[in-house]
């Protein structure tokens, strides 16, 4: 007689394409895939503002864009904008023109909101979480932000010993970010590319040509990303877009 | 026959007319603006 055996797979919340998205260490965000986490309904950041650059590189025909702005140094949870809505961030007039990078100043600290309860509870929906995406509790995997305006280099926070929490995050046509995770020091998605290293950056899949009265998108995807570890609710590093 | 070819010229210096009016529009049409509104969106 033959039996059919059974198999039991256990389903886990976790990186499957380059086990990369944890959101301490790596300095690339995640575009990879995760299986059996929870989608976020809420995804609030806080935007300083935005500068589109006409080459690549992000160095120049620099345009800006002003969300908060500088006068606003620490921002609360009033001054984030939930991305779930599809928000108008802020305007400007700009220069008509073809611009190939783009970079966001953002706080490093998200809001969101699991769209469902996790099976062990500690990801409860309709629930806020805040969670800092390029924190880190190991003072030798802090990541490294390059800033344009000054043309300098900081590391994001420590966890235990937050200061600094503003990030810049880089989407250029010439981005390959090919998240190969033996790239990892390689490829910091909080720099922009550069001649001699492309893997710098979030690939932009267009040039963003301003000739009229438009809008660009800065998507941020949560899909999936939320997870349970049966101690607390936190959540893989999220994708980003400019579309 | 005499008449008929007086109210082709009159046609003709009329359709003239007309032309040389919509050139001149054109000519204002084709200075364009060279900065434009950009928002910037957020979505998920």
């Amino acid at each position: 007689m033959w039996m059919i055996p059974l198999t039991v797979f256990a389903f886990t919340c976790n990186s499957v394409s380059d086990n990369n998205s944890a959101i301490s260490g790596p300095s690339h965000l995640d575009n990879g895939t995760i299986d059996n986490c929870v989608d976020a309904d809420k995804a609030a950041w806080a935007i300083s503002k935005v500068y589109l650059y006409t080459d690549a590189y992000c160095t120049t025909g620099k345009q800006t864009i002003t969300v908060l702005g500088d006068t606003v140094t620490t921002p609360t949870e009033a001054n984030k904008t939930d991305f779930a809505g599809t928000p108008d961030l802020g305007s400007a007039t700009i220069a008509n023109g073809t611009y190939n990078c783009v970079a966001t100043k953002m706080w490093d600290n998200i809001t969101y909101s699991p769209a469902t309860t996790t099976t062990s509870g500690n990801c409860a929906a309709a629930t806020d979480y805040t969670q800092d995406i390029c924190g880190s509790d190991n003072a030798s995997s802090v990541t490294a932000i390059y800033d344009p305006d000054n043309s300098s280099t900081y590391n994001c926070s420590l966890d235990s010993a937050p200061t600094n929490e503003w990030i810049w995050i880089y989407f250029s046509t010439a981005s390959t970010d090919s998240d190969n995770v033996t790239l990892a020091d390689l490829e910091n998605d909080f720099h922009p590319p550069t001649s001699d290293n492309l893997s710098n950056g979030v690939p932009l899949a267009s040039a963003l040509v301003v000739s009229a009265a438009s809008s660009g998108s800065l998507k941020t995807t949560i899909t999936n990303r939320v997870a349970d570890d049966t101690t607390e609710c936190m959540m893989y590093k999220p994708a980003f877009s400019f579309e | 026959m005499k008449n008929l070819s007086y109210l082709m010229i009159v046609a003709f210096m009329l359709s003239m007319t007309l032309y040389s009016c919509a050139s001149s529009d054109d000519s204002t049409a084709t200075a364009t603006s060279t900065t434009s509104t950009y928002t910037v969106k957020g979505s998920m």
